[in-house]
C-alpha cells in the first residue's frame, strides 16, 4: 500500500557564496546582492574567465598552509548546513538514530576517495544510523536526493531524513566547464545576456519528515514537500534536449505525484544556468509541462549563488522556501533585458517581488540528461487516495562479464575465459545499431547489459522511443579509462586547455547518460552510489520508483564496474568487471505475470542492520508466512575484495532470479550489507 | 525570378523549393533492417528521430542513390535522390528478397518542400513554434501531420518537410505568407544544385551520374568500415588497384562546361564533371575529376573549351555561408545588418 | 610538374597527413588515415565532430601547428575540412616568410 502521508520540511541549512547559513542567504537575496566575484581558491591564469561564486571566509578554503582538501571542504560545508537544518528542526539529538537517514547528492567524483565515503563520514558525524544513500546525477544530484529522501519516508524506511547535497569549486571542474565554453565572461545572467553560467559551491540540506511526526514533536513545518519527478533526456552527454523534452516530463511527473494541476503552480525556480543551450530549451519544457502557461513567474537563482552543481538543487529549493515564507518571489539576478525566447516573466527586478504563492516547482537539469522537478508548497496539496502498489516483476536480465555476454554465460565458480577483464569488448557483439563512439568502457558495458535486458523484456528492436522506461545505475567510481584520459589531457595541455569531451565523461552518471541516450530511455534517470551494495541499491530504487509511479512502464536497475589497466583483476575484483542490468515492469492480472519472478518486498536499513532490511522486505509480502527457500548474499560474489564494488550485489540478484526461473527455488531472499552506507534486502518469488 | 536572384535569396534570407526529385520511400517490417544492412553504405546507428546521410551503390561501386535514412516508430524511411525512381524501387525489391517480412512503399501521397537559408529557422518557428529552432542538424520530428527534417544540401539552415500531397499547396501558401516579412523567395532545383556545388554536397544527378565510386568522389566518410554492403567488394578491388583520380573543386573566371578538359604541362590532367556560375562569388565553380597528384588546392590548369581560361583548384566550401554567423538565440532577419556579415566569398 | 609546384604539394601532403593523424589520434575519429578525404566536412555531416570536439580541435591545432583560431563563427568557417586547415597553416607559413 502506498502511504498517503504528507512530507514536510522542518529544517533547512545553507552554506553558499552568500553566507554560512539561511539567514545570511535570505538577507543577501532580499538585498539583491550577488555572490559572484573573482576566484580566490585557485589561480585562473590562462583561463578566459575569472569569476565564480565562492563560499567566503571559510577556514582552509583559500590557498595557504592550512588549505583544506576538496573532500574536507565538501564534508565541512555539508555538516555545517545539515546541523543548521537539524537545529531548526529541533533534532539536535536524534530520538532514533537507526530511523534517521541521510540522502546526499553531489557532482563530485574526481576525488581521492570514493564519493560515498563523504556521505558515510557525514552520517557518522551527525549520528545518522539509518540508510545513507548518495545520488550522483551531476547538477541535479541534490534535488534528486531530496526526492529519494521523500520516498524513504513514505516507505517507512526512515522517520527523519537529512537530504540535500554539496559541491566544491575545484580547478578541474572549473577547467571542464571552461573547456565546454559554457562559462559567462561576467556574472551569470539567466534568460538575459551574455550567455554562460558562473560556477558556485556550497551545501544545502533539508530535514524532512512525515507531517504527523512533525506535529507529534510540536515542530512547525516550514513547507510541504508535495512531490517530485525525475526524467532522462535520452539525448546528449552535455547538451540538454533542445526542446526541453526531459524537463517537461519531470515537471509533469512532479505535478502528478503532488496531485496538482498546472494552474496551481504560482512560481517556478528554473535551473536557469544561463547557458545558451539550457535556458531556452528549459523554458520551453517548463511551459509545456505547465500546459502552455507562458505567464507563470520564473526565475533562476544562479545569478545570486552561481551554479553550485551538486548542491544547486537543494540550495535553490531552500531559496524558494525562504522567499515563499516571506511572501516574496526571488528575482533573476543580473537580468538586463531578455534574450530571445526568454520567459514572459523572468522576475527581472533587482529585489524580490512581493507576491504570494501556494505551490512552486524547482527544476534542475544535468549533464547526461538527468532532470528533476520538486514541488514545494505553503499548504498541503490535494490528498491522494491510498492505493495498492503495483506488483513488480523481473522481465529481463542482461550482463556482460568475465564469462561472456548474457546472464546464461555467467558462472560464479568458473574462472571464465578472461582473467576478469573485458578490455576488448565491442558493443557490436550485442547490437550493431548502437553507436559506440565516445563511450568509455563503463558506458559500453552498461549499454550492452541494458540493451540485453531490454531485448529480453520487450522482444523488440533495440531502437525505439522509450518515454516511459527509466534507469537507475549503481556505481562506485568514475571510469578509470576516462579519468586517465582527462588526467593526461590536463597534464599535457594544462587545465586551461583541457579536453572538453574527456571532462564530460568524468561525472559518475556519464555512463548512465550515454546508455539512456543510445537506448532512448526517457523515464526516471538516476545514479546511486553506496560503495559495496551499489548494484542492489540501484535495483531497489528502480523497483520503488516503478511501484509508485503510474507513468513509468519499465525500470532498468543496473550495476557497472570497470577495472583500471593497472589493477590486478584476480585480487581486486573476483566478480570481474562488467555490467548487470535487470528490466523490471509492473503487472496487473496479465497472464504472463504468473510466469515471471515477482518482487514481493524490499527494504533499506542502516549499515550493518541487515535484519531490519530483511524485516522490511518481508513486511511488504502478501504471503509472509511462506518459507524462504534460499538466500543469495552479496558476500558470495564479492570474495575477499577490500574495495566495495557495485556488481556483486547485483549478481546475487541475478542469481536469485535465475534460480527462480529454473524452478530451483520458489522464494528467494537477496541480501547486501558489505557496505558502510546501507543494508538492503529484497524478497523474490517465482 | 532569374536563377542568380533565386540563389542569392537562399543565401541571404530564406527560399522555398519543391523537391520532386527526392523520393520518399517507407520500409516496414522485420526485413527492413536486413535490407538496409545490405544496401545502405553506413552503419545503421540511427536512433528514433535521427537521420543518416548515406549511399546506395550498384555492384560495380557506382552510385545509384544519395539518401537520407530516418528511423521512427513506424520503421525506416529513405529520402532518396537518384536518376530513376523505377531503378531505385527495383533495386530495393531485388535486394529485399529473402529477408524477413518487408513492405516497400513509395507513393505520390506525399510531397517534399524545402525551406532553406540563414533565416529558415525563423520561418519554421513561425510555422511550428520556437521549439523548431532547437532541432539539431540531421534530426527530424513529426509536426502537425508532416515530418520536419533538419537537413538540406546548401550549407544554410535547412528544413525538408514531408507533406501529404493534399496539403502541399496550403503549406506552401502558408510558408509564403508567413515568410513575407523575411523576404522569402523560391529557389527551385537549378538553384539548389548550384548551392550544393558551392557547399560540397554530393550531387547524384551530376558528378554522381557516371561510374565514379565514393572513392573518387571523396565520399569515404559515408562508407561503413565494419560491414559488407552492395558495392563494397568493388570498392575493395578499386582500393587494391590504387586510386588514380579524385574529384576536386575548381574555380574559373569564365565559363566551364561538363566534359571540358583541364590541361597542365601540356597534357590533360582532368575533366569537368559539374559546373555552374556562382552569383555569390561572381565566378564559375565546378568539380573536376583530376589526377591524384594534381588534385590539390592551389594547383592551376587551363580549360580547353572556349579560349584559354586559367582555372584554379580550391578548398571547399567555396562560399562563407551566412548561416554560420546567424544565431537564432541572438539574431533575426529584421535586426540584421549587411555589415555584420563577412563577404560571401571566403578570403 | 615543375619543382616549385612539387615542393608545394609535398608540403601540403605532409601537413594533410599530420592533420588527419591529429583527427584520428587526438580527436578519436574512428577512421583510418586514408579514409579521411581532404575535402570531407569535419562538422555536421562528414566526420560528425560536434561543438565540444571543436574546442579540442582548436587546442590541438594550437599545440601542434601553432595556429590560433578563435572559437567563434570565423573560426568555425576556417575548420570545415582537412584542406581548409592545411590552407590556414600554409597561409601562416607564407605570412611568416613574408615578414622575415
Amino acid at each position: 500500500m502506498i502511504r498517503t502521508s504528507q512530507v514536510v520540511v522542518t529544517g533547512m541549512g545553507a552554506v553558499s557564496a552568500l553566507g554560512h547559513d539561511c539567514t545570511a542567504l535570505q538577507a543577501a537575496i532580499e538585498a539583491g546582492r550577488s555572490g559572484i566575484g573573482r576566484i580566490r581558491r585557485f589561480s585562473t591564469d590562462g583561463f578566459d574567465v575569472h569569476s565564480a561564486a565562492e563560499v567566503q571566509d571559510w577556514p582552509g578554503a583559500c590557498p595557504g598552509p592550512a588549505e583544506a582538501s576538496d573532500e574536507r571542504l565538501c564534508v565541512d560545508f555539508s555538516l555545517r548546513a545539515a546541523r543548521e537544518a537539524l537545529d531548526q528542526a529541533r533534532l539536535t539529538t536524534l530520538p532514533a538514530a537507526s530511523r534517521s537517514a541521510l540522502v546526499f547528492g553531489t557532482a563530485l567524483g574526481n576525488l581521492q576517495c570514493p564519493v560515498h565515503e563523504l556521505a558515510e563520514e557525514m552520517a557518522g558525524a551527525l549520528g545518522l544510523a539509518g540508510p545513507t544513500l548518495t545520488v550522483c546525477t551531476a547538477c541535479s544530484s541534490s534535488s534528486g536526493a531530496i526526492g529519494l529522501g521523500r520516498d524513504l519516508l513514505l516507505n517507512g524506511e526512515a522517520d527523519v531524513v537529512v537530504a540535500g547535497g554539496a559541491d566544491v569549486l575545484t580547478a578541474k571542474v572549473f577547467a571542464g566547464f571552461h573547456a565546454l565554453g559554457v562559462l559567462s565572461p561576467s556574472k551569470c545572467a539567466p534568460f538575459s545576456s551574455p550567455f554562460g553560467t558562473s560556477l558556485g559551491e556550497g551545501a544545502g540540506f533539508l530535514v524532512i519528515e512525515r507531517l504527523q511526526d512533525a506535529e507529534r514533536r510540536g515542530v512547525e513545518p516550514l513547507a510541504f514537500l508535495s512531490g517530485y519527478g525525475l526524467s532522462g533526456d535520452g539525448y546528449h552527454e552535455t547538451s540538454p534536449h533542445p526542446a526541453g523534452r526531459g524537463v517537461e516530463a519531470a515537471v509533469r511527473a512532479a505535478l502528478v505525484e503532488a496531485g496538482l494541476g498546472a494552474a496551481d503552480v504560482g512560481y517556478v525556480n528554473a535551473h536557469g544556468s544561463g547557458t545558451e543551450s539550457n535556458d531556452r530549451a528549459e523554458w520551453q519544457g517548463i511551459q509545456r509541462g505547465l500546459d502552455g502557461r507562458s505567464n507563470v513567474p520564473v526565475s533562476s537563482t544562479k545569478g545570486a549563488i552561481g551554479h553550485a552543481q551538486g548542491g544547486a538543487g537543494a540550495l535553490e529549493i531552500i531559496v524558494t522556501i525562504l522567499m515563499m515564507r516571506r511572501d516574496l518571489l526571488p528575482p533573476t539576478f543580473n537580468f538586463i533585458g531578455p534574450r530571445q525566447f526568454a520567459p514572459d516573466d523572468p522576475i527581472g527586478e533587482t529585489r524580490p517581488r512581493p507576491g504570494r504563492f501556494d505551490h512552486a516547482v524547482s527544476v534542475n537539469a544535468a549533464f547526461g540528461g538527468a532532470n528533476t522537478a520538486v514541488v514545494v508548497s505553503r499548504v498541503p496539496s490535494v490528498q491522494l487516495r491510498s492505493r495498492e502498489r503495483a506488483a513488480v516483476h523481473v522481465l529481463g536480465m542482461g550482463m556482460v562479464g568475465r564469462c561472456g555476454i548474457g546472464v546464461e554465460a555467467w558462472d560464479r565458480r568458473a574462472p571464465g575465459p578472461s582473467d576478469g577483464r573485458l578490455a576488448s569488448f565491442n558493443l557490436a557483439e550485442v547490437s550493431r545499431r548502437l553507436d559506440p563512439r565516445g563511450l568509455d568502457r563503463s558506458a559500453r558495458y552498461l549499454t550492452a547489459a541494458a540493451a540485453l535486458a531490454l531485448g529480453e523484456a520487450e522482444q523488440a528492436s533495440v531502437v525505439r522511443n522509450r518515454p516511459d522506461v527509466g534507469l537507475v545505475v549503481g556505481s562506485t567510481r568514475l571510469s578509470p579509462e576516462s579519468l586517465r584520459d582527462f588526467g593526461r589531457s590536463a597534464t599535457e595541455f594544462g587545465l586551461p586547455r583541457v579536453s572538453a569531451p574527456a571532462f564530460a565523461r568524468i561525472v559518475l552518471n556519464a555512463p548512465a547518460g550515454f546508455c539512456s541516450k543510445l537506448l532512448s530511455l526517457r523515464g526516471p534517470l538516476s545514479v546511486i552510489t553506496v560503495g559495496a551494495g551499489s548494484g542492489l541499491a540501484a535495483i531497489l530504487v528502480a523497483i520503488d520508483l516503478l511501484s509508485r509511479r503510474d507513468d513509468v512502464r519499465m525500470m532498468l536497475g543496473a550495476a557497472v564496474d570497470e577495472l583500471a589497466d593497472t589493477e590486478d583483476p584476480a585480487h581486486t575484483m573476483p566478480a570481474g568487471e562488467g555490467a548487470v542490468c535487470v528490466a523490471l515492469t509492473r503487472a496487473g492480472r496479465e497472464a504472463w505475470a504468473t510466469r515471471v519472478p515477482r518482487v514481493c518486498g524490499w527494504g533499506f536499513a542502516g549499515p550493518t542492520r541487515l535484519p531490519e532490511a530483511v524485516t522490511r522486505a518481508r513486511a511488504g509480502d502478501r504471503h509472509a508466512s511462506r518459507e524462504i527457500d534460499a538466500i543469495f548474499d552479496e558476500r558470495d560474489y564479492a570474495g575477499s575484495a577490500a574495495q566495495g564494488w557495485a556488481l556483486p550485489s547485483a549478481l546475487a540478484f541475478v542469481a536469485a532470479v535465475t534460480a527462480l526461473r529454473r524452478g530451483d527455488v520458489r522464494r528467494a531472499l537477496v541480501t547486501s550489507d558489505l557496505g558502510r552506507s546501507v543494508s538492503a534486502a529484497v524478497l523474490l518469488e517465482a | 525570378m532569374e536563377l542568380p536572384d533565386r540563389i542569392l535569396t537562399l543565401r541571404r534570407s530564406v527560399a522555398l523549393s519543391r523537391l520532386p526529385h527526392v523520393h520518399y520511400v517507407r520500409l516496414r517490417g522485420d526485413g527492413a533492417h536486413e535490407l538496409l544492412d545490405r544496401v545502405f553504405t553506413r552503419e545503421l546507428y540511427v536512433r528514433v528521430g535521427q537521420l543518416s546521410l548515406g549511399l546506395l551503390l550498384r555492384d560495380d561501386g557506382s552510385v545509384l542513390a544519395d539518401c537520407y535514412l530516418g528511423s521512427d516508430e513506424d520503421g525506416f524511411f529513405l529520402l532518396a535522390e537518384c536518376r530513376d525512381r523505377a531503378e531505385l524501387l527495383e533495386y530495393l525489391r531485388r535486394h529485399g528478397e529473402g529477408t524477413g517480412e518487408l513492405e516497400i512503399v513509395a507513393t505520390d501521397e506525399y510531397a517534399l518542400i524545402s525551406v532553406e537559408g540563414p533565416y529558415a529557422w525563423q520561418l519554421m518557428a513561425r510555422l511550428g513554434g520556437p521549439e523548431i529552432i532547437g532541432l539539431p542538424f540531421m534530426t527530424f520530428f513529426h509536426l502537425d501531420g508532416m515530418i520536419c527534417c533538419r537537413a538540406g544540401k546548401t550549407g544554410e539552415y535547412g528544413y525538408w518537410l514531408i507533406v501529404p500531397s493534399s496539403r502541399e499547396g496550403s503549406v506552401w501558401d502558408d510558408l509564403r505568407e508567413k515568410g513575407r516579412a523575411l523576404d522569402v523567395g523560391e529557389a527551385g532545383l537549378d538553384a539548389l544544385d548550384v548551392c550544393a556545388l558551392e557547399n560540397w554536397f554530393f550531387n547524384v544527378r551530376r558528378e554522381g551520374s557516371g561510374d565514379l565510386t565514393p572513392l573518387e568522389l571523396q565520399l569515404q566518410w559515408r562508407l561503413s568500415r565494419s560491414k559488407a554492403f552492395i558495392g563494397s567488394e568493388a570498392l575493395v578491388e578499386r582500393r587494391r588497384l590504387g586510386l588514380r583520380k579524385r574529384v576536386t573543386t575548381v574555380a574559373a573566371p569564365g565559363p566551364m562546361s561538363l566534359g571540358e578538359r583541364l590541361v597542365r604541362d601540356g597534357r590533360p590532367i582532368g575533366e569537368v564533371v559539374n559546373a555552374a556560375f556562382s552569383p555569390a562569388r561572381g565566378d564559375w565553380v565546378g568539380l573536376a575529376l583530376v589526377e591524384l597528384e594534381y588534385a590539390h588546392p592551389g594547383v592551376t590548369a587551363s580549360l580547353t573549351g572556349a579560349g584559354e581560361i586559367l582555372a584554379r583548384f580550391i578548398s571547399t566550401p567555396v562560399i562563407a555561408n551566412r548561416s554560420l554567423y546567424v544565431n537564432p538565440q541572438v539574431h533575426s532577419y529584421a535586426s540584421r545588418h549587411e555589415d555584420d556579415f563577412p563577404s560571401l566569398v571566403p578570403s | 610538374m615543375d619543382d616549385d609546384l612539387r615542393a608545394k604539394l609535398d608540403r601540403r601532403n605532409e601537413l594533410s597527413l599530420r592533420v588527419r593523424r591529429l583527427l584520428v589520434e587526438d580527436l578519436h575519429v574512428p577512421r583510418e588515415l586514408d579514409e579521411i578525404d581532404p575535402d570531407t566536412p569535419l562538422f555536421g555531416v562528414g566526420l560528425t565532430l560536434d561543438s565540444i570536439d571543436a574546442v579540442d580541435l582548436l587546442v590541438q591545432l594550437e599545440v601542434k601547428f601553432g595556429i590560433n583560431i578563435p572559437s567563434d563563427a570565423e573560426g568555425r568557417a576556417a575548420l570545415r575540412s582537412v584542406n581548409c586547415i592545411v590552407d590556414l597553416v600554409l597561409a601562416r607559413e607564407d605570412a611568416e616568410r613574408g615578414a622575415a
